[in-house]
């Protein structure tokens, strides 16, 4: 099935291997292209890793903010 | 993608626990299995269990079959659900057939395949029924048999079970779970993504994660960090 957005939802990765895997995605993602991360905290340390790493090239929009769930989209700008 | 779980992690849980546990959880799909006490078993049971869902905000993902009932009696209740059946029971030629029966009858089915992509690809290509791939220990290269499958059969895989996430995810370092989840999300799978158990040995684990040590009455909160699995969470 297809769904019209990326979504990924890193709450069954394990704990080590979700930023490779969001750095990952985020890398295949073309100028312009988003996907939808879901977590089950506040992803800030994520966002403080993506302002050293890839400033001023990605976009961070929260769509839902708890109390299960967080849903934000992140998007390549550049 | 839109996470789920399946009975199986409460296998004597009834619908309405099962769909609180969701809630807690935010997770947005409910599998029912056959052979669990949820309770849902005939046509007035999931018309029941189908307003329920829709009061807590979940939808019904599947109710997955694995014993011999009647292609009507399964078409009736997976009416009521608004969801597909899951066949999960006979040799592949027999899910086959047995999908394309519900599939005359109006209903939805999925032929559930698990292991290796090469195991079950080459019979299931030629078919015209869609797909649940069932992940368990026999898959050791997730995000490449995503890849094949996904080339093989486009549009036909519509539902996957991951048989070890949930709080066993923590274990679950190197087995590409990472990988999978992110060939996903590239790939826009907009089906359900179902968690259950590996092992019935980690049960108390999963009735920690639900938040049903102690209950599961109202109130109760769950415990949203991972359970660590040491032996004292583990049922031998």
């Amino acid at each position: 099935m297809q769904g019209s957005e990326r979504v990924l939802d890193v709450r069954v990765i394990p704990p080590r291997e979700k930023h490779p895997t969001i750095f990952h995605t985020f890398s295949e993602l073309a100028p312009g292209e988003s996907f939808v991360l879901v977590n089950d905290h506040d992803p800030k340390p994520l966002r403080y890793q993506f302002e050293f790493e890839h400033a001023g090239q990605f976009g961070w929009e929260y769509l839902e903010q708890g109390p299960a769930v967080w849903r934000v989209q992140i998007s390549r700008t550049a | 993608m839109r996470l789920g779980l399946s009975s199986a992690a409460a296998v004597d849980a009834d619908v309405d626990a099962l769909l609180a546990a969701c809630a807690r959880r935010g997770l947005a799909v409910l599998e029912l299995r056959d052979e669990d006490a949820h309770g849902v078993s005939d046509a007035a049971s999931a018309a029941t269990a189908a307003v329920l869902a829709a009061d807590f905000g979940v939808a019904i993902g599947s109710f997955r079959v694995s014993g011999a009932l009647t292609t009507a009696k399964v078409a009736d209740v997976c009416a009521k659900l608004e969801a597909p059946a899951l066949i999960a029971h006979g040799s592949l030629a027999e899910r086959i057939a047995t999908a394309r029966g519900l599939g005359d009858s109006g209903a939805g089915a999925l032929v559930e395949v698990s292991g290796a992509a090469e195991s079950w690809l080459g019979a299931i290509a030629g078919a015209d029924t869609d797909v649940a791939w069932q992940i368990d220990d026999a898959v050791s290269d997730m995000a490449g048999d995503l890849r094949r499958a996904m080339r093989a059969i486009p549009e036909r895989l519509r539902y996957v079970r991951l048989l070890g996430g949930g709080p066993e995810a923590a274990m679950a370092d190197g087995r590409g779970i990472g990988a999978l989840m992110g060939q996903l999300a590239l790939g826009r799978f907009g089906g359900p993504l179902v968690v259950a158990p590996s092992s019935p040995r980690y049960r108390v684990a999963w009735e920690n994660w639900l938040g049903r040590r102690g209950g599961w009455g109202c109130g109760s909160k769950a415990e949203r960090d991972v359970v660590q699995l040491s032996p004292a969470t583990m049922e031998r």
